[in-house]
C-alpha cells in the first residue's frame, strides 16, 4: 500500500510517496530535514542564508557549510556542462529585471525601472575547499534557483532509500528523484506546463524506475512588468533576458534529478539547437514548441494508447 | 703661483666607469623595485582562481586552496548529465505525481 503526503515548501509544492505506507512519516520527516537545510543554505530571499551572506560580501572569504559547498559545486558543474547556458551568477540578472523577491510576494505589475544584465560567468566564483568558505568579486550574486531544489529532492531520496523500507519518490516543485525499489511498472509522472496542474493536464503520463525527472517551462514564475511586458524566471545567463520561449516547456530523464534539471533548464536556454545537444547527451527528453507541437529525443516514449 | 694639475686621460677614465658603475646599480635597484611593485599590483588585480596551488601558509585573506578546479568546457563535456538507468516508458496509469514548470 502506497503512502502519500502533500505540502508548501520552498515556494513551491513538496511531496513524498513511498512504496511502504508504514514508512511514511519517517520519510517526510526525511525530506523536510532536507528542505530546511538547503532552504537556509541558499535561499536567495532570506537574509540569514549562507547565500545572502556569500552575496552581501563581496571580496571576501565568507565560511560557509558543508551543504552549501555541495550545492555550489553543483551549480557550477552545471555551468561548465551546459557552457554557461545554466550559470549560478545569474543572481544580479533576476533581481535587476524585477524577481527580487519570494516569487509569492512580488507584486502582480512590477513597476519601476528594470533592466537586463548578462551573468557576469561562473568562472569567477572562488572556493576554497579546506577552509569552506567562498569569495565573489564585487558585482557578482549569486542563485542556486537552478539547481538547488533538485539537488534536495536528489539528497532526500537517497536519505529516504537509505533509512527506510521501500522505494520513494521526492518530487520538489515539479523536480522528481526517485530512490529504492520501483513499485511495479514504475512510478507514473505526468509531464505538463504546470507542476500545480492535475494529473489529467494537458501533456503526457510516463512511468520511472530510477534516477530523476525535471520539467522547465516559460509559462511558470512570470511576471508583469510596465515598460518590458511578461517576463519569466528562465533567463540567458548570456544576455540576462528570459529565454526566447522557442520551447514552452521541456521535460528531461536523468540519471539525477539535477542532471535532469540542468538538462531542460539549458534546452530552454538553448531554444532549437537544443534537440541535437540533448540528442547527443543520449538523454531522454519531451520538448514542447510555443505552438505546442511535441518533439521526442532520447528514445523518450511515445503517448501510450489508451 | 700654481697651476692647476693638468687632468690625466686615466683619471678621466677613472671618473666615467664610477658614474657608470652608479648608474648601473640604479637602473639595478630600480627594476628590482618595479618588478615587485607589478607583481604586486597584478597579484591583486587578478583573481586567484587562475591559480591552482597556493602554499599552506597563505595569509588569511587568502585561500588555502581555490576551486572548483573542474577543467574548462570542452575538456570533458557534459559528463554530469547522464542518462537514467532505465529509459521513460510510456503508462497509461490514472494517478500518479506531476512535473510541470515550478
Amino acid at each position: 500500500m502506497r503512502g502519500e503526503a502533500t505540502w508548501r515548501a520552498l515556494g513551491t509544492t513538496a511531496q513524498v510517496v513511498v512504496t511502504v505506507e508504514e514508512e511514511l512519516d519517517a520519510a517526510r520527516s526525511l525530506v523536510e530535514r532536507e528542505l530546511t537545510a538547503i532552504d537556509l543554505a541558499c535561499s536567495r530571499f532570506r537574509a540569514d542564508s549562507e547565500l545572502a551572506r556569500v552575496n552581501s560580501s563581496p571580496g571576501q572569504w565568507v565560511p560557509v557549510g558543508d551543504l552549501f559547498m555541495e550545492a555550489l559545486r553543483t551549480g557550477i558543474e552545471a555551468a561548465r556542462a551546459t557552457a554557461g547556458d545554466v550559470d549560478p551568477t545569474v543572481g544580479r540578472a533576476l533581481r535587476v529585471a524585477g524577481y527580487d523577491t519570494d516569487f509569492a510576494e512580488l507584486p502582480a505589475l512590477r513597476r519601476g525601472r528594470l533592466r537586463f544584465a548578462p551573468a557576469p560567468g561562473w568562472k569567477l566564483v572562488q572556493m576554497d575547499d579546506v577552509r569552506r568558505a567562498v569569495r565573489v568579486p564585487r558585482g557578482v550574486e549569486i542563485d542556486l534557483g537552478a539547481t538547488a531544489k533538485a539537488l534536495a529532492a536528489d539528497r532526500a531520496a537517497r536519505a529516504c532509500a537509505a533509512e527506510l523500507d521501500g522505494g520513494v519518490l521526492v518530487n520538489l516543485g515539479g523536480d522528481i528523484a526517485v530512490a529504492g525499489a520501483a513499485p511495479d511498472g514504475g512510478w507514473p509522472v505526468r509531464v505538463t506546463d504546470d507542476h500545480e496542474a492535475g494529473f489529467g493536464a494537458p501533456g503526457q503520463t510516463v512511468s520511472i524506475a530510477s534516477g530523476g525527472l525535471a520539467t522547465s517551462s516559460v509559462t511558470a514564475r512570470r511576471w508583469r512588468t510596465r515598460r518590458a511586458g511578461e517576463l519569466h524566471h528562465i533567463l540567458d545567463p548570456a544576455s540576462g533576458r528570459p529565454a526566447s520561449g522557442f520551447w514552452r516547456t521541456v521535460s528531461v530523464a536523468a540519471a539525477s534529478c539535477v542532471a535532469a534539471n540542468v538538462a531542460s533548464t539549458a534546452a530552454i536556454v538553448r531554444g532549437a539547437a537544443a534537440l541535437s545537444w540533448l540528442d547527443g547527451l543520449n538523454v531522454p527528453a519531451r520538448l514542447v514548441g510555443a505552438d505546442g507541437v511535441v518533439a521526442r529525443v532520447g528514445n523518450w516514449p511515445e503517448e501510450a494508447v489508451a | 703661483m700654481d697651476e692647476a694639475p693638468t687632468p690625466q686621460p686615466g683619471d678621466a677614465r677613472a671618473a666615467a666607469l664610477r658614474r657608470a658603475s652608479l648608474v648601473k646599480r640604479w637602473v639595478a635597484g630600480g627594476a628590482v623595485a618595479l618588478t615587485g611593485i607589478f607583481s604586486a599590483v597584478a597579484a591583486h588585480a587578478l583573481p586567484a582562481s587562475h591559480s591552482k596551488h597556493r602554499t599552506g601558509a597563505a595569509a588569511s585573506s587568502s585561500p588555502a586552496a581555490v576551486t572548483p578546479d573542474l577543467g574548462d568546457e570542452g575538456s570533458a563535456p557534459q559528463q554530469s548529465i547522464t542518462p537514467p538507468a532505465a529509459v521513460p516508458q510510456a503508462s497509461s496509469a490514472a494517478s500518479g505525481v506531476v512535473s510541470g514548470g515550478s
